[in-house]
């Protein structure tokens, strides 16, 4: 089975239930991050796991669909990377092949950052593992959504904070859309109101606030 | 054991996903003598804990949650009351120096946790602990 014709069966029914405001909603913002051009970073604060499932599921199903020919990089944080793959795979995406032929990448993200493959502080442990994964599939466009809400847990805001300001140095931005995650309350604890005040700013129209 | 002629015994069950939060819940409501509050956000249930923890005797907690995380959490209701049994539970690996590093979980359970297991699990917990004073705190 060709692994980027993924099966369209599931896809959101033509009469959703006008009742359905948050699936409607979930929808909607998954729309908007389809749309976001390539060579843009994002932050996206989540309320609640649920809520976030079902907008990657969303986003990256409408993503393959409209550019089956891309890698997906998937590093959450609060699921486990076996769920990711059902969520995704109810959402009628081939992961097993995906993965099979290098076009989706599901890491837990700890993982990574705990990586004694690359001997550099933890947060830059990410940004060597993005140009790895430029340098592999150097002519795709690569979509990159990862659960940064980790770094509350290691309790390193500042580091945090370097890495969203210089995020796509290095690395050939315009192939890339980068969708940071966070979930709402981790936000809120990770960061003085100052902080989060210029990484809104250095964000600017990149932040999606979810209710 | 039976507890039917004293006051129900606390367990707070902690789980950012409120479907398995209530899962757990309805599942450990079946042990005769307990009352049990699940809670998907950690801060509530430490609150909570703290403001009732004589009646509490055991919290078992989820590790990844937005935050805290479970072993931050079972850390803060050790500090509150040590007697309290604190159960683990998580989907991931947990590096065993973190175990070491907090000293505050009795128990692991690796997730998935079958629903029978966790009451089998808390019902030889309580079978086994002395029901303490209602006053006495360490």
């Amino acid at each position: 089975m060709n692994a980027l014709a993924d099966d369209d069966n599931n896809s959101t029914s033509p009469n959703p239930n006008p009742n359905d405001n948050k699936r409607l909603y979930e929808d909607e913002i998954s729309d908007q991050l389809l749309h976001v051009p390539t060579g843009h970073h994002y932050l996206i604060l989540y309320p609640d796991i649920e809520t976030m499932r079902k907008v990657y599921a969303s986003y990256i199903k409408s993503q393959l669909k409209e550019q089956p020919n891309s890698v997906v990089l998937f590093l959450p944080y609060y699921d486990t990377t076996d769920n990711v793959r059902g969520v995704l795979s109810s959402k009628g995406i081939h992961v097993k092949e995906r993965e099979r032929e290098g076009s989706m990448i599901i890491l837990d993200i700890m993982k990574v950052i705990q990586s004694s493959l690359f001997e550099v502080p933890d947060i830059e442990k990410l940004r060597e593992f993005a140009k790895k994964t430029e340098q592999q599939f150097e002519n795709k466009t690569i979509f990159i959504i990862a659960d940064m809400s980790v770094f509350n847990h290691l309790h390193k805001p500042a580091e945090l904070l370097e890495y969203e300001k210089t995020l796509h140095k290095d690395l050939k931005v315009e192939r890339w859309k980068e969708l940071c995650l966070y979930n709402k309350r981790d936000f809120e604890i990770m960061f003085t109101k100052d902080e989060s005040n210029r990484l809104m700013e250095y964000h600017k129209d990149k932040v999606i606030i979810m209710n | 054991m039976e507890r039917t002629n004293q006051s129900p015994v606390f367990i707070a069950v902690i789980d950012d996903e409120a479907d398995l939060a209530y899962l757990f819940k309805e599942a450990l409501n079946q042990i005769d003598g307990v009352m049990v509050f699940a809670f998907t956000d950690p801060s509530l249930a430490l609150e909570h804990f703290q403001a009732n923890h004589q009646n509490y005797r055991v919290v078992i907690s989820d590790y990844r949650m937005p935050t805290m995380t479970g072993m931050e959490l079972l850390s803060k209701i050790k500090d509150v009351n040590p007697a309290v049994t604190r159960i683990l539970m998580s989907a991931f690996e947990i590096q065993d120096d973190l175990f070491q590093e907090y000293k505050c979980v009795d128990k692991f359970l690796q997730k998935p946790v079958l629903m029978i297991d966790m009451i089998k699990e808390v019902q030889m917990l309580l079978s086994t602990m002395q029901i303490p004073n209602t006053n006495r705190i360490s």
